[in-house]
């Protein structure tokens, strides 16, 4: 196993039942660890959009992609290069906070460009929208609070530029 | 036109030219029952359902056609399910329709339901749960479209009962014609220079190519070159020097480890093939299915296409490169008492256009050993699942399809497990023989394990075969020897209906 990195393909499929089950056991049976996943519908009726991170070697993505493009419900398959894509994920985070620290925390949050999106005399809830490490980063930093409860989405991507998915 | 999904379901089986189907009814399958009992459709009542899903497969690898299976929900389901995957491995194209609890009922564990979509997912190409009697035709088309397109494969078709019996609009339509994959234009010329640099090459044809004889015939006619086969290759090429792997022939293996380049046709580089090819030679790759292109075995150049189309494609751009492969002598076969592996030889004298079918062990490899296979479509074979009791629902299908005649090698392991199917084979009047190697053991699994760990091999209540079969309507014979079989092989192949030669043979008879 050379050259192991984490890949983010994007996969439009047909929205039908039984898509994400098709797809993520295909992961799974073969041996591929799903990082993350996010699925969505797009702005195609009845196409939905996938995005897959593994990580993996260069061979185990060829075969990950010829596996996927070989399923019925699978319209196309794009590997983004790291490079070039744009990632975005969604982290909800409960902090607990008193009267005492409150600002700190606001203060952070306003640092990372998070939003406070819910507040109760115990704790602060803060959203925050960025690539995985900007999440990481703000985990870091409000551990010293208390965090309370927490969720995140998987990543969504697309191309730089105005390439598309659709493009031949 | 509007009628039920049961009889729109029938009426697609007709409009996509199934003439016969196999199968095993049930309470979810009523409806679908009763319109098929008012086609011209034949129905093949089996034993059990995993007969009849062997049955649909043999049908299909011996005909060449799509193969039909239905069973009820259930236990009926999961009884195809081995033979579901024993399809999927070796790429058969079959088609299983399956009953389902009323859609009201589905998800609340009702009385025989399962969820047999989520079961065989991975082990379909393609499978539906019918959602609505409106998508039924939809369904069943495209499972037929999938069944057969590229590299073939099973597809299953839940029907929920109520959608069975629900009206839907039914419009006749023709099959679709499927065009079958053509080479990039890129892939021939690279494929075809790899070739034309090579001293030694060889042709290796795996399953795929038993579609595209002809074109495989032309192609190594053209670079005069040795040919070998896998298993499921077996029968592709008359000029074949054997078939390669762990349980191959020597001077196939041997071949092909004198080779300069492998030129693989339609092969998937099953575990028993790859080894030898780790990191050593060079290979030039031809596969519909693109995902097998460098899955197991990495290929210099790559044709991702039907191999017909890409045979054609390379023939006029490859000259001649005859050599000779090593003369090298086969393994010797240790037969201690009774009758030997190497008189299965003789079963070609007697039976030189049948079809042969066998189950998983030690009498597999002998029969694919010594049983010469020159047709396409002459050997069915577990190949890739290695399903013990796969042969006789599987020759059944196979007479049934083709009007054959066949030869069924199977061991007293096997034939335990799907003897049941002798009733369907003596019912339909199939004209098959049964040879039976009987050593009372499951032989592979006995030579793998040492003295002490052997007893749970040793199959030590046996009933009487030959009573067991006659009183199934089929005709027995004993045979003790080599010379033996071969008088029993001359009576059965006179004699018409199902006949079954238990063949004695000593426990620790196997090939070196």
């Amino acid at each position: 196993m050379e050259n192991i990195k984490e890949r983010t393909l994007s996969v439009l499929v047909d929205n039908s039942a039984g898509v994400l089950t098709r797809i993520s056991g295909l992961f799974s049976r073969r041996g591929y660890n799903i990082k993350s996943l996010a699925v969505g519908e797009t702005e195609r009726e009845g196409v939905s959009r996938m995005t897959v991170i593994v990580s993996c070697d260069d061979r185990a993505l060829s075969q990950i992609v010829a596996q996927l493009q070989k399923q019925e419900c699978v319209r196309r398959v794009r590997v983004l290069e790291n490079a070039n894509q744009i990632s975005r994920e969604l982290l909800l985070i409960k902090v607990s906070t008193n009267a005492q620290n409150r600002t700190q925390v606001i203060e952070i949050a306003n640092i990372f460009r998070a939003r406070v999106i819910d507040a109760s005399p115990g704790s602060l809830t803060l959203e925050l929208t960025g690539e995985a490490d900007k999440s990481a980063a703000l985990f870091e930093m409000l551990g010293e609070f208390g965090i309370l409860e927490s969720t995140r989405t998987g990543a969504v991507a697309v191309e730089r530029g105005s390439g598309t998915i659709y493009d031949e | 036109m509007k009628m039920t999904g049961a009889q729109a379901a029938i009426e697609i089986l007709r409009e996509q030219g199934t003439a016969v189907v196999f199968g095993y009814p049930g309470a979810n399958v009523l409806e679908i029952y009763r319109a098929l009992a008012a086609s011209d459709i034949r129905h093949i009542l089996t034993s059990s359902e995993a007969g009849a899903a062997h049955a649909a497969d043999g049908f299909s690898r011996a005909g060449g056609g799509v193969g039909v299976c239905i069973a009820t929900s259930g236990p009926g389901a999961t009884n195809l399910v081995t033979g579901i995957a024993t399809a999927y491995m070796d790429s058969t194209p079959v088609v299983f329709i399956t009953g389902n609890v009323p859609r009201a009922q589905v998800g609340t564990d009702s009385f025989q339901e399962v969820d047999i979509t989520g079961i065989t997912l991975p082990i379909t190409k393609w499978n539906m749960l019918v959602r609505t009697p409106d998508e039924l035709c939809d369904s069943l088309r495209t499972a037929f479209r999938i069944a057969r397109e590229g590299r073939p494969g099973p597809v299953l078709v839940d029907i929920p009962r109520d959608v069975a019996l629900g009206l839907c609009e039914y419009s006749p339509k023709e099959p679709e014609v499927l065009c079958p994959k053509a080479p990039s234009d890129s892939d021939i010329p690279s494929a075809a220079s790899l070739v034309e640099r090579s001293q030694r090459p060889i042709i290796l044809a795996g399953g795929g190519a038993k579609t595209a004889p002809r074109e495989l015939e032309n192609f190594r006619a053209r670079l005069d070159c040795p040919l070998v086969t896998t298993m499921m290759g077996i029968g592709a090429s008359p000029h074949s020097l054997g078939f390669v792997g762990q349980n191959g022939h020597a001077a196939a293996n041997a071949a092909l480890d004198a080779a300069d380049l492998v030129i693989a046709v339609g092969t998937r580089f099953s575990d028993r093939v790859a080894r030898p090819f780790e990191d050593k030679l060079s290979l030039v790759h031809i596969d519909v299915d693109r995902a097998e292109i460098g899955k197991n075995v990495a290929a210099a150049a790559s044709v991702e296409a039907d191999a017909a189309l890409a045979l054609k494609a390379l023939t006029p751009l490859v000259t001649p490169k005859p050599w000779s492969p090593p003369t090298v002598a086969e393994k010797r076969t240790a037969a201690r008492g009774g009758v030997s592996p190497r008189s299965l030889s003789t079963v070609r004298r007697y039976f030189p256009d049948a079809l042969v079918a066998t189950d998983v062990g030690e009498h597999q490899i002998w029969a694919v050993r010594f049983i010469g296979v020159d047709d396409p479509r002459g050997l069915l074979t577990p190949g890739g699942l290695g399903t013990m009791g796969f042969g006789l629902g599987a020759a059944v299908g196979g007479c049934i399809a083709t009007g054959r005649r066949a030869v069924l090698v199977t061991g007293d392991g096997s034939f335990m497990m799907n003897l049941n199917e002798l009733a369907t084979a003596v019912r339909e009047s199939v004209d098959l023989t049964v040879l039976l190697m009987r050593n009372r053991a499951l032989g592979m699994v006995h030579r793998k394990l040492r003295r002490g760990e052997r007893a749970v091999t040793e199959l030590k209540s046996q009933p009487d075969f030959l009573r067991l079969a006659r009183s199934f309507g089929a005709k027995a014979w004993l045979a003790r020897s080599d010379s033996e079989l071969e008088r029993r092989l001359e009576t059965a192949s006179k004699t018409s209906g199902v006949k079954l030669i238990e063949c004695r043979v000593g426990r620790d008879t196997h090939i070196g």
